[in-house]
């Protein structure tokens, strides 16, 4: 078997229920045209998953992909990918992470874990070079995926150099909807996966390995990766290292753009107590980076009184910032702290789990649900909701299953501000007034997401008026989503976009030397409208339709009231003729179907 | 338009630009009534040089930074033309979360 440079030419496909595991090479021209992480996984999905199948029964595939630049010196590349058809949405989803795992999971020998079946009991898959162990998790079940993962490290001790470990907490046991998997305290957050690991009662999966991949031009590697990482300590970074992104919510107040109290609004009146100023103002925040990144944006702040201390205290990010504080009305950067900590113990996406709350808190204060001191503003009652939801009580219950589900249930006008598109809770960014991310949003394969879109690069620029985004909006949107889904898929972290002159033509420059391919930015544009597409052909295989690709009714209604962006609301007709527009951009049909001569010309028929 | 020219032009600053300005905003170009970005972008560099080289270029905004217009409109045109009152926000333009 002839092997690509910078691959190992083979993915590990594993039976939980049958206990077996067999190697399957990869199809010719497979991994040029998919590259790796979430291209490469969504390959693998497409080849793996039933129609109609449910994402929590055994036959649902559960992908661990890692990527070409895994393993090389090129800084931010220690990634990976884990895909599934989401619980939440039941679409695609791939949720990227960073850490050790990455590289000690490319050392067991094979370019992506798939799993499916389901185990008879909790267990921990083992994966080396020597082959797949099943050990039992019984021990384990019921804790947090920190300890969950020491516990695992230590009882397998030195073997290959040391193990590497993704777990999922209480939240994916009890198959929460939006449970995370994590590792060396990072997750992959979106789209509920750890609710797939924990319906096949698979609590963790250990991996090392010896088995190091080759380079096409070692030399040339090596003097790319430190011109990019000095570059990568420059002054296009500076926020990510200095600040974070929790930078961003002080900006985002000022432009009006910032969610508040589920949607309701774009200004959180005490936004400066939860700006970076603040936070740090009794605290002492440290800083670290990644596994084999130089930026360094992960800032951890300390819990004082809580037990933090000695766990290294909590990740602030702009996003579980703004879904936990302003999301929520909550202002107390005690309650934000404490609820980001708690999230990341249960396992639940921070995003998911503040929108979830927030829904709830609407509900609540418009009479449609009886839930005593769930209102706006009372940090008490989200941490409490928050620990109901990771072990399904109550309220919580429900709220475990995802916003759209809980509104279906509670009915009344609650639809129309359930925080969602196609399930999946919207992030930090209000579409009212962002507007290229509104249509991003819609159009998303993974659901209401800003990573895989990227579309706000669009608002934030002077290429269309982020509220009133003209039909120049198109082919910015497209253009940013197809570099997203590059680095996605290469995987490098877009806190890199800034340093690359031209993204595409610099990523091309990077693949180049560690797998040998004389590949140009052209062919890369190609792959990354393949990538796009057969993600596309993913969801309508498992239903879906053009009525998805659409926002909250709340956001065509309800203009904002106050700030940067004040009168800023959505035009129902406009958006669906961008969503129109970008579907033939793509290729596809004006209502996003894909044309079987489109699917044979990509090599996706 | 005389009280409203007389009233300058406030920048404020967001992210690296408030590090190194080290402040939340200044008022610049009092006394007219309407000038143009660059204009602006020069007068604030001038009253905090820190500014210069890293998060302005001159008369533009430097690489991976914006002006926005009054909380609205993006531009890194320094023949905008800006009014008194106006206020004009500089920031980084990657808005990553």
């Amino acid at each position: 078997m002839s092997t690509v440079p910078g691959y190992h030419g083979r993915y590990l496909r594993v039976d939980l229920s049958e206990r077996t595991s067999r190697e399957v090479p990869w199809p010719d021209g497979v991994l040029r045209s998919f590259l790796g992480g979430g291209g490469l996984g969504t390959w693998v999905l497409r080849r793996e998953t039933p129609d109609g199948v449910d994402p929590l029964s055994p036959e649902s595939p559960l992908v661990f992909v890692f990527s070409p630049l895994v393993g090389s010196p090129l800084t931010t590349s220690a990634k990976f990918a884990v895909l599934a058809k989401s619980p939440l949405t039941g679409r695609i989803n791939d949720s990227l992470s960073s850490s050790h795992f990455a590289i000690s999971g490319k050392r067991t020998g094979y370019d992506a874990i798939v799993i499916v079946g389901a185990a008879e009991g909790a267990t921990t898959l083992v994966v080396t070079p020597d082959g797949v162990r099943f050990e039992s998790a019984e021990t384990e079940w019921g804790l947090g995926s920190r300890e969950t993962g020491q516990r695992v490290r230590d009882r397998l001790g030195g073997e290959w150099g040391g193990f590497r470990v993704a777990a999922i907490g209480p939240a994916g046991e009890r198959l929460v909807h939006f449970a995370t998997i994590s590792h060396d305290a990072r997750h992959a957050g979106r789209g509920g996966l750890g609710a797939v690991m924990g319906s096949k009662r698979l609590k963790a999966i250990a991996v090392a390995g010896d088995r190091v991949v080759s380079f096409a031009d070692p030399g040339r590697l090596v003097e790319i990766s430190r011109d990019l990482s000095k570059r990568s300590l420059g002054p296009a970074t500076a926020k990510y290292r200095e600040l974070g992104t929790v930078d961003n919510l002080v900006t985002f107040n000022r432009l009006g753009s910032l969610p508040t109290r589920n949607f309701q609004g774009g200004v959180f009146a005490e936004a400066s107590m939860l700006s970076p100023e603040s936070l740090e103002a009794d605290r002492d925040r440290t800083r670290t980076s990644c596994a084999a990144c130089t930026i360094g944006c992960e800032h951890i702040f300390p819990l004082a009184g809580s037990g933090q201390e000695e766990g290294g205290g909590v990740r602030m990010e702009y996003e579980n910032l703004f879904a936990l504080g302003p999301l929520c009305g909550v202002s107390d950067p005690r309650a934000v702290l404490a609820a980001s900590a708690l999230c990341d113990e249960l396992g639940l996406d921070t995003i998911s789990t503040g929108a979830s709350i927030a829904f709830a808190m609407e509900c609540a204060e418009r009479g449609l649900v009886e839930i005593p001191g769930l209102r706006f503003g009372n940090g008490d009652a989200m941490l409490s909701m928050i620990d109901d939801i990771g072990n399904r009580r109550e309220w919580g219950d429900l709220l475990a299953e995802g916003t759209r589900a809980a509104a279906e249930r509670i009915g009344g006008e609650s639809q129309s501000f359930a925080p969602h598109v196609k399930g999946l809770e919207i992030p930090g960014y209000e579409p009212r007034a962002l507007q290229a991310m509104a249509l991003g949003f819609a159009v998303g394969t993974r659901g209401a997401d800003h990573n895989r879109s990227g579309a706000y690069e669009v608002d934030f620029s002077p290429e269309v008026g982020r509220i009133d985004a003209e039909p120049g909006t198109i082919e910015p949107v497209v253009r940013v989503e197809d570099e997203a889904v590059l680095m996605d898929s290469l995987i490098l972290c877009k806190f890199l976009r800034g340093v690359f002159e031209d993204r595409v033509a610099g990523m091309a420059e990077l693949l180049r030397p560690v797998t040998g391919w004389d590949v140009s930015p052209e062919e890369l544009r190609e792959t990354a409208g393949r990538i796009v597409t057969a993600k596309k052909a993913y969801n309508i295989a498992q239903g879906w339709t053009p009525a998805e690709d659409t926002l909250p009714q709340r956001f065509f209604e309800e203009p904002l009231g106050e700030g940067g962006s004040q009168g800023a609301q959505l035009d129902p007709d406009r958006l669906a003729a961008q969503i129109r527009a970008y579907n033939l951009q793509r290729g596809w049909t004006a209502e996003g179907y894909v044309p079987e001569d489109r699917l044979v010309a990509l090599g996706l028929a | 338009m005389d009280g409203e020219g007389t009233s300058g032009v406030t920048v404020e600053f967001f992210g690296i630009a408030r590090q190194r300005a080290g402040r939340t905003r200044i008022v610049v170009c009092r006394g007219l009534e309407s000038t143009r970005l660059g204009d602006v972008l020069l007068a604030a560099a001038e009253r905090l040089p820190e500014l210069a080289g890293e998060c302005l270029d001159g008369s533009r905004p430097q690489d991976g930074y914006l002006a926005n217009i009054n909380a609205r409109r993006f531009t890194t045109d320094p023949d905008t033309p800006i009014r008194a009152g106006d206020h004009v926000l500089l920031l980084a333009a990657d808005a990553g979360g």
